[in-house]
């Protein structure tokens, strides 16, 4: 067996070391940015079947993340829109729309003395994507600026589903300003309008599930405890997502 | 008097030079002294160390050249005992950046059916496509119930709210049972599904 001798440099050696060291912590940061890359099976789907449109798909998505928007709800879109076999002009022309909402509610929240965070901007965006009157988000974000993220988020999401539902505005406004009063809106509120729906359907007024939820609210219940204030519930154990 | 205690002065001079001439040939005439054995180590021992300052070791440390002895056998192990760790902290720290996803068990999802009517049997393949599934048609397909005429999926999801539609033989048709939609933005409308975490709700 060969034995070599080789004279080396500690300094050197340090040097390779913590070079070593510096690169881990740079792959890291290289895998971060990788999450706001639009990833490479959508990618390759888009190139298949969006063809001529395809770089006009890929540089709405290298948009949003250049705006550092959320990414996520921009690739969904276009998957969703390739499933569907949307045109893909028509695709194009959404992804604008999202943009242009996605900017708007980011300017929303910077308006009202917030940072734009991603994860506000994801509900804030869809919100005005999706045709929540503007007067209504931009009243809630200021009105709320300074409640904490979380409750701040949940109310947010309550009043988006509530306004795709068309419940009035008012009612929404008064539950949750006794949500924010008692501090008792948790995050089971987001979906509030499940008991608003199975309300209706008994013949419930809006009115009175406002009123037995902001009771509810003062006691720090759930939206589980409003139907059952309200002589129902809305719990259904089969698993069930629609009729059967 | 004044000449005189010059010319003194001049010859004591002279003599300590001579004197300092007949001391340095008496001196290197001298025979050497041999020091006694282990005098030298014992006169070194008796010296306290001198203390260098941590950032002067380090710097010793740092810049003094070291040999380093080894075989090319004996350095194969502990190349591949690198290479291995580096490859253990790389996927620990992909394992940290990749997104939460639910295990093979479906824990933290809970049971959920899709039933879409068909009493005619008019459709031939029906699947359910939405966010959950990253919209991918063969992804979530239903099967035919014939005795109640129904296009039924089981599956699971975590909680949530979930859009979604029917895809019947490639067309997309929205849920007509759904209570809660929302507009596409390509002109179709999705349904809703809300799955609550505590399996109570569902919509």
């Amino acid at each position: 067996m060969v034995a070599m001798n080789i004279c080396c440099n500690p300094r050197l050696v340090s040097a390779l070391v913590l070079a070593l060291f510096l690169c881990v912590p740079a792959q890291s940061a290289k895998g971060a940015d990788s999450q706001c890359a639009v990833s490479r099976e959508l990618a390759e789907r888009v190139r298949e079947s969006a063809a001529d449109q395809a770089e006009a798909i890929l540089s709405r998505l290298a948009l949003a993340c250049d705006e550092g928007f959320p990414l996520a709800p921009f690739e969904g879109k276009v998957a969703e829109g390739l499933a569907k076999r949307v045109p893909p002009s028509v695709i194009v022309t959404t992804l604008d729309r999202k943009l242009d909402a996605f900017g708007h509610a980011a300017a929303m929240l910077r308006q009202c003395g917030l940072a734009a965070r991603p994860d506000a901007l994801a509900v804030l965006g869809a919100g005005i994507f999706d045709g929540v009157p503007d007067a209504t988000l931009n009243g809630y974000v200021c009105a709320y600026a300074d409640q904490e993220p979380g409750p701040f988020l949940w109310g947010l999401e309550m009043l988006c589903f509530l306004s795709r539902a068309g419940f009035d505005d008012a009612l929404t406004r008064s539950v949750l300003d006794a949500g924010f009063e008692a501090g008792s809106l948790t995050r089971d509120w987001r979906y509030f309008v499940r008991v608003v729906l199975a309300a209706r359907q008994r013949g419930v007024s809006d009115g009175a599930v406002a009123e037995a939820a902001r009771a509810v609210l003062r006691d720090h219940g759930s939206p589980s405890d409003v139907s059952t204030r309200l002589g129902f519930t809305d719990r259904d154990l089969t698993g069930r997502s629609s009729g059967s | 008097m004044v000449m005189n205690g010059s010319s003194g002065r001049k010859d004591a001079g002279r003599d300590n030079a001579a004197l300092d001439a007949l001391i340095r040939d008496a001196v290197r005439r001298a025979p050497e002294p041999v020091p006694p054995d282990g005098f030298s180590a014992r006169v070194m021992a008796g010296l306290a160390p001198r203390r260098l300052s941590a950032m002067a070791r380090l710097r010793l440390w740092l810049t003094r050249p070291r040999s380093v002895t080894f075989t090319p056998l004996r350095l194969v192990p502990a190349m591949a005992a690198a290479v291995v760790l580096l490859a253990v902290g790389f996927l620990a720290l992909e394992r940290v950046n990749a997104p939460v996803a639910m295990d093979s068990s479906g824990q933290g999802t809970l049971p959920v059916r899709f039933v879409l009517h068909d009493a005619d049997a008019s459709a031939r393949a029906v699947s359910v496509i939405g966010g959950f599934n990253g919209w991918q048609a063969g992804a979530s397909t239903m099967r035919h119930d014939p005795a109640a005429g129904v296009w039924v999926l089981e599956t699971r999801l975590p909680p949530g709210d979930h859009e979604y539609m029917f895809l019947v033989d490639g067309r997309p048709v929205a849920d007509p049972q759904a209570r809660l939609t929302r507009d596409d933005g390509f002109g179709n409308v999705n349904a809703i599904l809300i799955v609550n975490g505590r399996h109570e709700h569902m919509l």
